[in-house]
């Protein structure tokens, strides 16, 4: 569904991600881990459409997505939830919903989507009518996670939904994220909480300064010594 | 002076303070959802107040029109010109760094200053309509009838903005790039037509306010600098980027100017707006209303 194909992008003349080449299939979830600093953000943003590239490609379902500014790749299906705390302060969690629900792909699902993701988290169905910014960390979180999904994605790109949460919140979310899969979108999960991500995903992607320097099934990258000892702290 | 005269000086010069900070309030408001959407000072927005004024100023003296209609008949072109100059000047600029936008208002206001003072001469100009020497008498108090007709037009573009930017989709496209762009961008906004939009938003606002002032100021190719730094001042008085913030920020400057002149000195009068800005800053750095945006 997704192939990046030797990607280089950064800030001005940084360049931060150096040549990753990658790929997720229809409705799979992927792992991207990395330490601080690694060029994860960097490299999901790209794939957004947020950084231009300075080399490489990346295709869509068979498209090229060269030059596409986000809204037309969201259009066709490739959503987005950054980091941090991405919602809008000053509205509601249902504007806050409604927004993510507007573009015209998303919009002849609305009802249905917004019922789901109410389901999927039901503090966001308690708390509707609450501001965004009065909503704790988590739950701001969640709800960035969301709208993400009433955008009707065939794949999401997430960046780190771990961080800075307590474990509590933490495993909550990834319980949530676990029922995402199986209802066919597909998740591109940005991680430096290796352990958790290589749980929920089949497959799994190890970048450093820019580069993919492991890949292979999860199983195979929690065992591998490099990322046990790096990674794990074992 | 008895202490009634006192009384009524004082009540005088506020509400005329106030009068004139409804239009203050309509200026700031253009500048701050500029800022709150683009995160640059448009330091030329004084400057298109001013181009607002000519344009009143050409309409009434050619055509007879009413400064009050010309605010509106003013609004359409001034917005696509604003959509047209962020498309041509402003965008290109987009991803460099914010000094140089910062930089480049400023050079788009000398441009309009110094291509109206080719245009019309230093001269300074005045509208005089029929009202123009009108005045309404409460009791012992008496009010202008062309501020009270500014102030209230100027409150119907501010409220009017507000239920725009709260009730129509572009409106709210608008208040989601001002509170999170990244958000936004995330959300399938198209913050490049959110820009163009918000620009010529805020150009169309001046230029009302611009005809709106018309009452108030003279009007000359310098006045768009010190607009500029009024618009400026109700903007941080209001914490930046904070529609709500620039409409109240916009009353204070207007009363806190008015009642410096009656007290302090006339000569002060562009003064004490900005020892009232600096006050503020010292004690509330972030503004009247906090940070809330848009
Ligand atoms: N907006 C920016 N401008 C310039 N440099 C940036 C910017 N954002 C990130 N960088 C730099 O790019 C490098 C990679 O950052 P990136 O955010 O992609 O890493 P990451 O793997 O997501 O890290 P983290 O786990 O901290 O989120 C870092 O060295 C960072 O300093
Ligand atoms: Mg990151």
């Amino acid at each position: 569904m997704l192939e990046v194909e030797l990607l280089r992008a950064g800030y001005g003349p940084v360049e931060v991600v150096c040549g990753v080449s990658l790929r997720v299939g229809t409705g799979e979830t992927v792992a991207l881990v990395g330490s601080n600093g690694a060029g994860k953000s960097t490299l999901l943003r790209a794939v957004a459409g947020l950084v231009p590239l300075i080399g490489g490609t990346i295709s869509f379902e068979g498209q090229r997505l060269d030059g596409l500014p986000p809204h037309r790749r969201l259009e066709m299906g490739l959503g987005y939830v950054p980091e941090g705390h991405p919602v809008f302060p000053f509205m509601t969690v249902q504007e806050n919903l409604e927004l993510g629900a507007m573009a015209p792909r998303a919009r002849a699902h609305r009802r249905r989507n917004l019922d789901r993701v109410m389901e999927l988290f039901p503090v966001l169905g308690r708390r509707r009518r609450a501001l965004a910014g009065t909503l704790s960390g988590g739950e701001q979180r969640m709800l960035a996670i969301a709208r993400g999904l009433v955008g009707e994605p065939r794949l999401l790109l997430l960046d780190e939904p771990s961080f800075g949460l307590a474990p509590l919140v933490l495993a909550r979310i990834y319980r949530c994220l676990a029922e995402v899969g199986p209802s066919g979108v597909g998740l591109l999960l940005a991680e430096q909480h290796v352990a958790r991500a290589l749980s929920l995903a089949r497959r799994g992607y190890v970048l450093s300064q820019g580069r993919v320097v492991l890949e292979g099934g999860s199983e195979e990258l929690l065992g591998h010594p490099q990322v046990r000892r790096a990674y794990l702290g074992l | 002076m008895g202490k009634l005269q006192a009384t009524l000086v004082f009540t005088e010069a506020l509400i005329n303070g106030v009068l004139v900070g409804g239009v203050y309030a309509l200026v700031g408001t253009g500048m701050a959802l500029v800022f709150g959407v683009m995160r640059f000072i448009n330091l030329c927005h004084g400057e298109l107040v001013m181009v607002g004024m000519y344009l009143g100023w050409g309409l009434f003296t050619v055509a007879g029109v009413d400064p009050c209609l010309s605010a509106l008949i003013c609004l359409p072109p001034l917005f696509w010109a604003g959509r047209g100059l962020y498309r041509l000047v402003v965008r290109p600029l987009e991803r460099s760094r914010e000094q140089s936008q910062v930089l480049l208002t400023l050079g788009l206001g000398l441009v309009l200053s110094n291509a109206a003072l080719l245009i019309f001469s230093g001269d300074y100009l005045a509208v005089y309509t029929a009202y123009s020497d009108l005045v309404l008498k409460a009791g012992p108090l008496r009010v202008s009838v062309p501020y009270l007709l500014a102030f209230a037009l100027a409150c119907v573009f501010t409220l009017g903005v507000w239920a725009w930017l709260f009730l129509t989709a572009a409106g709210r496209s608008i208040r989601a790039t001002a509170q999170h762009r990244e958000a936004a961008l995330a959300a399938g906004i198209d913050t490049g037509r959110v820009s163009s939009l918000t620009f010529g938003l805020g150009t169309a606002l001046a230029g009302a306010a611009g005809c709106l002032l018309l009452p108030v100021y003279y009007l000359h190719p310098g006045i768009g600098g010190l607009l500029t730094g009024k618009a400026f001042v109700v903007v941080v008085l209001g914490g930046m980027g904070s529609c709500v913030g620039a409409a109240l920020g916009g009353l204070l400057l207007g009363a806190a100017e008015s009642l410096g002149a009656v007290y302090l000195s006339a000569a002060w009068k562009d003064a004490i707006g900005l020892l009232a800005f600096l006050l503020v800053l010292v004690l509330r750095p972030s503004g009247l209303v906090g940070r809330s945006r848009v």
